[in-house]
């Protein structure tokens, strides 16, 4: 070589030198030494789903005591959430969309429901030992702002929700979290990364009130709380504890080293998270900020955020579980996104929230959502219909509807949800209780 | 023993092994964080469906170790050190020299020290396509990126290589010759 320069093929001929260097570890100590490490975990944490399954506990005591004090049924037929919309039957829109098909759906499992009452049983075993929210309540009121008359308002108000709601009763299998389940309490909607990059979007209920904290102070708070790992995620959160309003509706988050998630992360999945964490109040901008120490990282351009308007699919775990999950485009009618979810795929390990035997037409009327479908969902297995609620109402809420009417359902609820009732739209999906460390 | 996992462990762990301890230059890191790879890929396996290869499976899953690795030694550094000097770039290992490097030439040696003045992207892509010889299609469907973005990255690492491999070379020389000098006084 000549003087002091190199060139490129000296360099790639250099590195293609590099010596290989081999690990002396057996498979037999590696996988004792896994085993060891697994079993130590699971002695330090809860099983996943005691706080889901707590939450869901509590749920359903409240159910169990609350009967004598509600209505009867036919009272029980126009409220949702927080914000009311009564449903006008006639004003429907004429806009419409059918869809149908003879093909035979996937094969599916028969034992979800015994995993579910298992689960359940188990639950309630062990809420003594438990965070759930009645538990958590005397702690809120030396941590918030509320005054007690505002808590006995606040009492009074989610008494008259719990009286009007249509899918709380024997909600003991749903993980989406309705308004009216919140109890006052705050919630982190987020979404955390599987060891193979999916997304999962996730919300977590908060051990504090809800007094108007916004999205990103939440986060800034909460999101390093989750314990990602333990519940089978890889640690991603949080990528910052700073994240602010820069004014308008950009958001800033000041980040030790932005260029870890923009470059070194396949961008799409920093984005989705992102997306999945701030990006449901509406359009926002986010832009990420080197940490005050790093030189050497230039601010990044804003990127837009904007969680609306998505599809819903099954995203099925070894054991049988499922979380529900999100198309990564938005669609531009919720009748396409409907049809996606019957028979597209925007990824090869999701399955489909609705089969494509069931014939079904959309109609949207005001704040309401209306599926009729034309032949019956009693054919599907429990959690098939259960999957398809779940997808459908996540899809309304999504596409900013208030309800959903189910029309030509049987009368039997669907894992406690009445759909001969309007059923709320939820604000959340594959909900963990989060307790306060 | 599960016999999926002997399989899996049969067969890539020295590519596991060697991909993860030329990104974080550690040979004890580096068993730590093969034996969290295979932890990731049981617990994920039921749901691999083999659309992608399996080897291409398995790197990503290593690749997204090795960076949860990176992030959280930056948070325990940072928390611990009140002065960190964030021009280091990343994390530049202060153990001595592996053995099978120290075998190596000089000029070997240098490059290989040189791999942490790298982003970690760089440091990525030169460990995946020299060291570990996979193709353009497969490092990009490990990272998550076009085949552009690998090609772009690949031809930016190599040229910063370069261009410290030239400085150093420089710096040498200049102090041979500044030997020289003193001598010939």
């Amino acid at each position: 070589m000549s003087g002091s320069k190199w060139n490129d093929q000296e360099i790639k001929d250099l590195l293609k030198k590099m010596p290989k260097m081999k690990s002396g570890q057996s498979a037999e100590d590696l996988y004792a030494q896994i085993q060891r490490e697994e079993q130590k975990k699971a002695a330090k944490k809860p099983p996943i789903w005691v706080p889901v399954g707590a939450g869901l506990a509590s749920v359903g005591l409240l159910i169990l005591l609350l009967p004598p004090l509600l209505p009867d049924q036919e009272s029980m037929n126009s409220s949702a959430g927080n914000e009311q919309a009564a449903y006008d039957s006639g004003s429907h829109d004429t806009d419409e969309f059918s869809s149908s098909s003879t093909e035979s759906s996937d094969d599916r499992r028969e034992n979800e429901m015994e995993f579910a009452d298992k689960e359940k049983h188990e639950a309630d075993k062990d809420s003594a030992e438990i965070f759930s929210s009645e538990e958590a309540a005397p702690e809120e009121e030396t941590s918030d702002n509320f005054t007690a008359s505002d808590q006995g308002q606040e009492s009074d108000e989610n008494q008259e929700e719990m009286e009007s709601q249509a899918p709380l009763e024997e909600s003991g299998e749903t993980e989406l979290l309705f308004a009216s389940e919140l109890n006052g309490k705050a919630y982190l909607s987020t979404a955390l990364v599987t060891p193979d990059s999916h997304i999962i979007p996730m919300t977590f209920v908060l051990p504090v009130d809800f007094s108007g904290q916004t999205p990103w102070e939440l986060y800034n708070r909460w999101a390093g709380q989750i314990d990602e790992e333990g519940l089978g995620f890889i640690e991603f959160h949080p990528i910052s504890t700073q994240v602010e309003n820069a004014g308008g509706n950009v958001l800033t988050a000041n980040i030790d080293q932005p260029e870890n998630y923009l470059e070194e992360e396949p961008t799409s999945v920093f984005e989705d998270v992102m997306n999945a964490t701030f990006g449901n109040d509406g359009r926002v901008q986010l832009q990420l900020l080197p940490d005050e120490d790093n030189n050497s990282v230039q601010a990044n351009e804003p990127f837009e955020l904007d969680n609306s308007k998505k599809g819903y699919y099954i995203f099925e775990q070894s054991t049988g579980d499922y979380y529900m999950v999100q198309s990564v485009r938005s669609f531009d009618t919720v009748e396409e996104a409907i049809y996606s979810m019957q028979f597209e795929l925007p990824d090869d390990q999701y399955e489909n929230a609705i089969s494509e035997q069931l014939e079904l037409t959309v109609n949207k009327a005001g704040d309401q959502l209306e599926i009729t479908l034309e032949n019956s969902l009693d054919d599907q297995a429990e959690q098939e219909k259960l999957q398809f609620v779940e997808a459908v109402l996540l899809t309304a809420a999504s596409f900013d509807f208030e309800e959903v009417i189910f029309s030509n359902v049987s009368k039997e609820p669907v894992s406690g949800i009445d759909l001969t009732l309007p059923v709320e739209v939820p604000v959340g999906m594959n909900t963990h209780y989060l307790a306060e460390n | 023993m599960d016999s999926v996992f002997h399989r899996l462990y049969k067969e890539y762990q020295q590519d596991v092994f060697q991909f993860l301890i030329y990104l974080v230059k550690n040979r004890d890191t580096a068993e730590d964080l093969m034996q969290e790879v295979f932890i990731r890929v049981m617990k994920s396996y039921g749901n691999f469906e083999g659309k992608s290869s399996e080897k291409t499976w398995l790197f990503s899953i290593a690749k997204n170790v090795a960076i949860d690795h990176f992030r959280k030694q930056t948070t325990i550094k940072k928390r611990i050190l009140e002065t960190f000097d964030w021009n280091q770039r990343e994390l530049v290992s202060k153990d001595t020299l592996p053995q099978e490097i120290v075998e190596q030439s000089e000029e070997i040696q240098e490059l290989y020290s040189l791999l942490d003045r790298c982003k970690t992207d760089y440091k990525l892509v030169v460990v995946m396509r020299y060291i570990q010889e996979l193709s353009i299609v497969e490092t990009a469907e490990i990272l998550g990126w076009t085949q552009g973005k690998v090609k772009t990255t690949q031809h930016r690492a190599i040229k910063h290589l370069r261009e410290l491999m030239s400085h150093k070379r420089k710096e040498e020389e200049e102090d041979e010759r500044f030997k020289m000098e003193r001598s010939g006084d």
